[in-house]
């Protein structure tokens, strides 16, 4: 209509120059008619229910002498990690159509497209174990079931079949970090502090297991009452504290903060001040320095060392007792506790006492974030930076929850009898904690995912406290 | 005699000139021409931006069929056919009642119109008698609301249109729901910032007529493996509902202007808060 008009008042025109333009305009209208258009509707889907992607992993094939069990074992723990995880439902092996899998060829995908089956992924694997040298190799393939593609695939090779568990591990971190776009977390390990049912309450073992419970071994025989292991979030070193005979004070003990290297057995008493006890030490991102609350003379500040000079930092000066620090993973910022409000709540300050912008407001060298009536401690910086994990007491409950940084966004994942000492995954989506069911019944260890999911018992050989969750071991395997 | 004669001719010879003259001195000058001022002008059917039917175009006022002559004429004179089957026609409630035959008013007569332009550029000419014959020719009576003289076949009111949009919106949303293609992603890292733009494009058999193209991003970011993954992920929710085939309104396919493409939005619960 518009060009047409246009064209008849063209028609009438005079001006040359008028008409040339009014023509230009009648043929950009023109073309706008045929321009193929924009979108019409917009829809806004918004993902209403979190359900768990579903899953296959068929028995891995096998190729070489020995090989088969080590397949069938391997696709067992693999299928259990994925299982474990919240993001994944596996698909019931007796529901499988397609049944002559090759790991070199494609699979027949709408036989896992169909109803009952209904898989968005599918894992074809295959171990070769070399007669020559013993080496193994383990090769996966990942295909996306509705794009009916491969997604990715991986080979990894080992010097012995050994290690068969780790490269299930392994290959369960690379589908999760496929498919969730996150690092995985099952090649890690977890120290806890193992005790014995029935025992006095303060005695306890420092004990390392994988993250799925198996491989639990004590570590130091020697000491007997450990508290707080903490994890390094780079190595394999850990820092502990330790109730060892004061010998200033026969028959008295003293609390002693060490550092202690799993992989060489080397440790070393890391701070003890004259008069002063150190506590509630944890690593700085980098490994490099610890931050710890240290108390004199009944008050507790928090101090920052750096582990290959030994320098040492006060970060806080103040009457209230200032305990549990935990850094950021940029190392920026960390978070601790303070009764210097009504009861001991959140606050987080700069790594270098600086003042800052609290989210509430104002500036300040450090600032409050939690302004609950409950009892706030254990306060753990997310390795993913937008949680921190705390536990709360309050209501007659204690609880495991998250809240943002700034302070926002608090919600509670689990309460009980008693639920404490939360430690973050490596990926920052899984959090492990104790839990005492109920008076008299010993601790054990749990994890629920950081959506309030996916409650789970993680099995330890006794009763177990003070979980710490290490990061991802480093590949020793060849890649390719 | 004759010189009487003779002042008697000058005398009315000079009437004669006096009347000459004074005609022409009280005969109707127009003013010097000013350039013409061109307007576009954009005539739009009421029912496409309300509910009100608009009524049929009675004959235009002396006045308006001046100025609008050529239009007019153009499109009056045109040999109606009547509107065809593929009328949109959204609604269940039954359509409204066509207008009364009497109320449709021919134009009058219009006035011979002003001689053309002789200056016309002819190609100019061809191309505006190329646009009158595409035009759909106007049916002269009934096609009930949406039939205008202006516009011949029947088009959708806005109200129609954004019952419409609103029904197709549901089917869409509903399905890549309550089929689980699409399920909430609150629990990656930093998922309020995840968002993914799809534009699709049905077909009458149940599937998608292209590919799903990705809009916004433009492209699969490198460096962002969330925002990777959850492009994908909101790729294999519409495979999988388009593997279990679509079901639309009948409407969608007699939305206009076809083919008719939508944008889905894909955003975890966390982002749409």
């Amino acid at each position: 209509m518009t060009a047409r008009k246009t064209l008849i008042a063209l028609k009438n025109g005079k001006d040359p120059m008028r008409q040339f333009k009014s023509f230009v305009i009648a043929i950009a209208a023109m073309m706008g008619m045929i321009t193929p258009a924009a979108a019409q509707l917009r829809v806004t889907v918004v993902g209403e229910e979190y359900v768990p992607m579903r899953i296959a992993v068929p028995d891995f094939e096998a190729d070489g002498a020995g090989a088969a069990e080590i397949a069938a074992q391997l696709s067992d723990v693999l299928r259990k990690d994925l299982a474990s995880s919240a993001v994944f439902e596996l698909v019931d092996k007796a529901a499988f159509i397609e049944r002559d899998l090759s790991f070199d060829m494609a699979p027949r995908y709408p036989d896992w497209q169909v109803a009952g089956v209904a898989a968005q992924a599918l894992i074809v694997g295959n171990v070769i174990i070399n007669p020559a040298n013993n080496n193994m190799t383990v090769q996966f393939r990942l295909y996306n079931v509705f794009g009916q593609t491969q997604q990715f695939a991986r080979q990894y090779t080992v010097a012995t079949p050994l290690n068969w568990r780790r490269l299930a591990h392994r290959v369960a971190d690379d589908i999760f970090t496929q498919l969730t776009g996150d690092a995985g977390y099952f090649d890690s390990r977890m120290v806890f502090v193992s005790k014995t049912p029935g025992e006095d309450p303060v005695r306890g073992r420092l004990a390392i297991m994988d993250q799925d419970g198996a491989n639990a071994e004590f570590l130091l025989a020697g000491f007997t009452s450990v508290i707080n292991p903490r994890f390094s979030p780079t190595d394999q070193r850990i820092l502990y504290g330790a109730y060892v005979p004061d010998p200033k004070y026969p028959g008295a003990t003293l609390l002693r903060t060490y550092l202690y290297d799993i992989e060489t057995g080397r440790q070393e008493v890391l701070a003890e001040g004259p008069n002063s006890m150190d506590y509630s030490a944890r690593f700085s991102p980098d490994g490099r320095s610890i931050a710890l609350s240290r108390a004199v003379g009944g008050n507790s500040d928090i101090y920052v060392i750096e582990l290959a000079r030994r320098t040492q930092r006060r970060l806080t000066n103040d009457a209230a007792i200032d305990t549990s620090p935990s850094f950021s993973p940029d190392g920026k910022m960390i978070v601790f506790v303070s009764d210097r409000g009504l009861g001991p709540q959140l606050y987080i300050m700069r790594e270098d006492g600086a003042q800052m912008n609290c989210p509430k407001g104002g500036r300040d060298t450090t600032c409050r974030i939690t302004f609950d009536s409950g009892r706030f401690t254990d306060p753990v910086w997310s390795p993913r930076g937008d949680w921190i994990a705390f536990s709360r007491q309050g209501d007659g409950k204690f609880s495991i929850g998250v809240i943002r940084t700034d302070g926002s966004g608090m919600r509670i994942l689990t309460d009980g009898y008693q639920d404490e000492s939360p430690t973050w995954s490596p990926n920052g989506r899984v959090i492990a904690f104790e839990r005492t069911a109920s008076r008299g019944a010993g601790p054990k260890l749990w994890s629920v995912d950081l959506t309030g999911r996916n409650l789970r018992r993680m099995p330890t050989p006794r009763d177990a406290t003070n979980p710490t969750w290490g990061p991802l071991l480093k590949v020793e395997a060849a890649q390719q | 005699m004759r010189l009487s004669a003779f002042f008697s001719l000058a005398a009315h010879m000079g009437v004669v000139a006096a009347g000459l003259w004074a005609a022409q001195e009280t005969a109707y000058k127009p003013e010097p021409s000013t350039p013409m001022i061109v307007i576009p002008l954009e005539l739009m059917t009421i029912g496409e931006v309300t509910d009100i039917a608009p009524v049929v175009a009675e004959a235009p006022k002396e006045e308006e069929a001046a100025a609008e002559e050529e239009v007019t004429e153009t499109f009056s004179s045109a040999a109606a056919p009547k509107p065809e089957e593929d009328t949109v026609n959204l609604d269940a409630a039954p359509p409204p009642p066509p207008p009364k035959q009497e109320e449709v008013k021919k134009p009058e007569a219009k006035p011979t119109p002003a001689k053309k332009e002789e200056d016309l550029n002819s190609f100019l000419d061809s191309m505006l008698t190329d646009v009158k014959k595409d035009k759909p020719k106007a049916a002269p009576a009934p096609a009930g609301r949406t039939a205008s003289p202006e516009n011949g076949p029947a088009r959708m009111g806005a109200g129609e249109m954004r019952r419409t949009q609103v029904t197709v919106q549901d089917f869409i949303r509903a399905q890549l729901i309550n089929k689980r293609c699409w399920t909430d992603h609150s629990d990656m890292a930093d998922a309020a910032r995840l968002q993914a733009t799809f534009r699709v494009r049905f077909s009458n058999n149940g599937k998608f007529a292209l590919e799903p193209e990705l809009r916004e991003p433009a492209r699969e970011p490198i460096n962002d493996p969330p925002m990777q993954v959850f492009i994908q992920h909101a790729r294999t929710a519409l495979q999988k509902c388009n593997n279990l085939g679509w079901q639309l309104p009948p409407e969608y396919f007699k939305l206009e202007p076809a083919p008719y493409w939508i944008d889905l939005v894909f955003v975890p619960k966390i982002g749409a808060r």
